[in-house]
């Protein structure tokens, strides 16, 4: 269930934490009355955005986007934010000009919430959650199509070897044939792969063992005639 | 109604309602749907109007029918991951039901709206758990990876981010996207400190943009009207725009940005109108959004200068409020050198890549008039799917209603004004929802569909505002009347599916895999084949594929794809022409070219959307598929390597062609 949900929910609600939090922070500055309610209650989404997008574009300009780096720069944010109001708090024990209060607007005033009404709510949540595992778990389904895969590669040390993968969600047999022009090179079998296995198999020596321009790997799904898949190798 | 009649909830209670308060003629209403069984009606909170004969009601009882609807909105969301999943098997009843549930997830929330005793905190959560939910049937039409096209173009600059490190790397998909950072910073910042994957994180910042943007456009008409029913009703009516459930679900730069020019809006009406001390302290907040916007999307940062110089113009002219006035000049000129300064230093190739567009639009637009023909049938795909009758009824309907609410709603919006007295706002906002037929009818060409779009996505704000108007004053107005509210309820509806129809259409259906058909094209073995660059050949490489492969060469397989938008050249005759020709030889070598990836599968059908590779590959357009023959030239060619087959998909090795010029 967990892993239907990425893994770690967790995670979700700390990114969202990050998201709204420090601007959250920031925003306590601000006298609640300030702003209609509506623009209150995103405020702290818009500016915890607009708060990642600027730390994010200075600190590209002076270093790299690193997690340590982006935990410092929000540090200092929130750490001089917090210098700030206490200096602001300091200054107005002095008996300097207090920050601007002002006037009074509509807010709201959270609702009790009764137990029936919590109950249902997170009943919604569970209920979502599970809709979105429901449609997770279809999705996977869907892309377990079955298929096979072969293909040609060069090692490091000029090997040059040929791969099937088979991915047909069962256990199948392949024979693998390398023509030039008509002439059968090289002949093999693959019994009994699994699903999701691969194997692999080192060619000889192409250039020795033909004078035409290009060879064919063909793969034959256990007594097809046909083949299922086929490369070429230029040369 | 007279001032006597009105009642007012006092602050706390949640409710300011000049306009449309609880009234006596509330009480005892009858329900909304009579046959429905009357524990469903009171669960789904449609069962009249309570008699709430005190503002006290309205305070004590301010959740109201949210929780009950949240849960109903949860039962939908679940129907419609079976629906979803249904349609992934190509199951009949699964393609319609995901309609109905789609319907019957948004028809309680719209009756419940209608009414005149909710709570103002109740709206605001009606408004966000649609708001969200809509946004979940996104993720469940999607749950696994993103898979629509310009998805892809904004995940690959995140991942660029957490490559490097740095911003501004290049992006074969959508060069002018690295240089609008915003949403990829933000994606990116939350994936290095938390350690979800790029796409939790996405749809981490998509979902907040969502919830900012439903709770902005309510703030800005109910600071419009002062009418917090007209202002949820508008919120809702803006779930009716065609890109509301698709594109603006989509992780993409503009997805956040209209978010963010709607709070923008919503705090420039606040500080033109708040005294100058609050208007020194929430200043930094408009700024804050505004910086955002500049750095997350071109054409919604422009969208918000020219609706605040057309709303300084209007003021000047209409209002003659010298302090509002300066206000919004203000307001306005901060956008302004904010948006020239970024486009300036860092930006200054978004004209290279809006002009272009712009005048092919205009060109077509001039050659509409004088051909007097759209290039577009009604109803019916580039690739020849008609339509079901009931989408192309429900579509015609949509658009019917938004014509009847326009005309009924305009006298309406211009007569009641602005509560402060201000003519501007509402006047501005008129004249950009008369514009709303110029947006539809410029979605009737294939050449000027997305300019009609995407001007249709800000327009429709305006029309949301003023079909508010329509429904709250005429439609339903103050009548507690049964059929009527469910009748109004129905077509609020309509319009939202309508919408849905037209942002989404036959691609909400999930199924087998369709030819260029955006996320209906993203399956197992392009997402395989692209894997396999990556694992097997590394990343880097320059490769060319049509339209949907090289999306997931560029992301999955993390390949340097090759697209008219940043090589400028045309690849497109590498697989739709019959032959290999000199002139496609000359293509290989000037961009370098080492892998084509070849999905056989062209073969079957004309593309969904128009096109294989590039828009204007066929300046005709296509009436055949392309040819298998075609696709295949490269089998055997001297020189040239088939070095993956993944079935109908195959990678070949053409570094040879390029170096034997």
């Amino acid at each position: 269930m967990l892993e239907a949900l990425f893994l770690d929910p967790l995670r979700i609600v700390l990114a969202v934490a990050l998201l709204v939090a420090p601007a959250g922070y920031l925003l306590r500055r601000l006298p609640e009355e300030s702003l209609p309610p509506a623009v209150r209650t995103v405020s702290k989404a818009v500016v915890g955005v607009a708060l990642l997008i600027v730390v994010g574009v200075l600190l590209d300009a002076v270093t790299t986007l690193t997690t340590w780096h982006w935990v410092l720069a929000l540090v200092l944010v929130v750490g001089g934010t917090l210098a700030w109001r206490r200096w602001s708090a300091a200054r107005r024990s002095d008996g300097l000009p207090a920050a601007p209060v002002l006037d009074s607007g509509p807010a709201f005033a959270l609702p009790a919430v009764r137990r029936a009404d919590l109950v249902m709510l997170l009943a919604a949540l569970g209920i979502t959650l599970g809709a979105v595992a429901l449609a997770r778990a279809g999705a996977r389904e869907a892309l377990q199509a079955p298929a096979t895969e072969l293909w040609v590669a060069r090692t490091e040390a000029g090997v040059t070897q040929v791969s099937v993968r088979n991915l047909e969600g069962q256990s199948m047999d392949y024979r693998v044939e390398v023509r030039a022009g008509s002439r059968v090179l090289e002949r093999w079998r693959v019994a009994s792969l699994d699903s999701g296995e691969q194997a692999v198999h080192d060619l000889a020596p192409l250039a020795d063992k033909s004078p035409v321009q290009a060879i064919r790997v063909e793969l034959f799904r256990a007594d097809d005639t046909a083949p299922y898949r086929h490369l070429v190798i230029a040369r | 109604m007279t001032p006597a009649a009105t009642i007012t909830a006092p602050r706390g209670g949640a409710n300011d309602m000049s306009t449309s308060g609880l009234t006596a003629a509330d009480a005892g209403a009858r329900p909304v749907m009579p046959w429905l069984p009357a524990p469903l009606r009171e669960f789904l909170g449609v069962d009249g109007h309570r008699a709430s004969g005190s503002e006290q009601a309205l305070v004590s009882d301010a959740l109201g029918a949210l929780p009950r609807l949240s849960l109903w909105a949860a039962v939908m969301l679940m129907a419609l991951a079976f629906a979803f999943n249904g349609s992934l098997r190509d199951e009949a009843w699964a393609h319609n039901g995901i309609w109905v549930a789609l319907a019957a997830l948004v028809w309680p929330f719209a009756a419940r709206l209608l009414r005149t005793d909710v709570s103002e905190f109740e709206r605001l959560g009606l408004l966000t758990v649609l708001g969200l939910g809509l946004f979940v049937v996104r993720i469940l039409h999607n749950p696994l990876a993103f898979a629509d096209h310009d998805e892809f173009l904004h995940w690959r600059n995140v991942e660029d981010i957490l490559s490097t490190g740095q911003l501004y790397a290049t992006n074969p998909l959508l060069p002018v996207s690295t240089r609008y950072p915003g949403l990829a910073v933000v994606t990116a910042a939350l994936v290095q400190m938390t350690g979800l994957s790029v796409f939790a994180a996405g749809l981490v910042v998509i979902g907040m943009a969502r919830w900012i943007f439903v709770l902005s456009t309510y703030a800005l008409f109910r600071a419009m009207s002062r009418d917090v029913r007209l202002a949820s009703l508008g919120a809702f009516l803006c779930m009716a725009s065609s890109n509301f459930l698709s594109f603006h679900g989509q992780f993409s730069y503009e997805s956040l940005a209209i978010a963010l020019a709607l709070f923008s809006l919503a705090m420039a009406l606040h500080l033109q109108r708040a005294p100058m001390r609050p208007f020194l302290v929430a200043l930094p907040l408009f700024v804050a959004a505004v910086v955002a916007l500049v750095l997350t999307h071109h054409l919604t940062a422009y969208f918000l200068l020219a609706a605040l110089g057309l709303l300084t113009l209007a003021t000047l002219v209409m209002d003659r409020d010298r302090d509002a006035v300066w206000r919004l000049a203000a307001l306005t000129a901060v956008v302004f050198v904010l948006t020239a300064v970024w486009q300036r230093s860092a930006a200054d190739h978004t004209s290279g890549y809006l002009l272009p567009i712009l005048g092919q639009v205009r060109d077509r637009l001039v050659e509409i008039v004088h051909t007097g023909s759209f290039g577009r049938r009604l109803f019916v795909s580039e690739s020849g799917v008609l339509m079901p009758l009931w989408q192309r009824v429900i579509s015609l309907a949509a658009v019917a209603l938004i014509g009847l609410g326009l005309l009924t709603g305009t006298l309406r919006t211009w007569t009641l004004r602005d509560p402060q007295g201000g003519l501007a706002w509402p006047a501005v906002f008129m004249v950009l929802a008369a514009s709303y037929p110029l947006c539809v009818a410029l979605r009737l060409d294939p050449l000027t569909w997305e300019a009609g779009n995407r001007l249709g996505t800000y327009v429709f704000v305006a029309v949301a505002f003023v079909i508010a108007h329509a429904v709250a004053h005429h439609w339903q107005g103050r009548s507690a009347s049964a059929p009527r509210s469910a009748i109004v309820a129905c077509a609020l509806t309509v319009l939202v599916i309508g919408g849905a129809l037209a942002g989404a259409g036959p691609l909400m259906q999930r199924g087998p895999y369709l030819v260029g058909a955006e996320s209906r094209s993203v399956e197992a073995q392009g997402l395989r084949a692209a894997a396999w660059t990556r694992e097997h050949l590394g990343p880097g490489h320059v490769v060319a594929s049509d339209r949907i492969n090289r999306l997931l060469s560029a992301t999955h397989g993390r390949q340097r794809v090759v697209t008219s938008l940043h090589d400028g050249v045309d690849v497109s005759p590498l697989f739709l022409a019959s032959q290999f020709d000199e002139a496609q030889e000359q293509l290989v070598a000037r961009v370098g070219l080492e892998y084509l990836v070849v999905d056989e599968r062209l073969a079957t059908s004309l593309p969904f959307v128009g096109h294989y590779i590039e828009m204007h590959e066929q300046p005709a357009g296509h009436h055949e598929p392309v040819s298998l023959a075609a696709l295949r030239k490269f089998d055997g060619m001297p020189s040239v390597s088939r070095i993956y087959d993944g079935g109908a998909i195959a990678v070949y090795d053409v570094k040879a062609l390029g170096r034997a010029r």
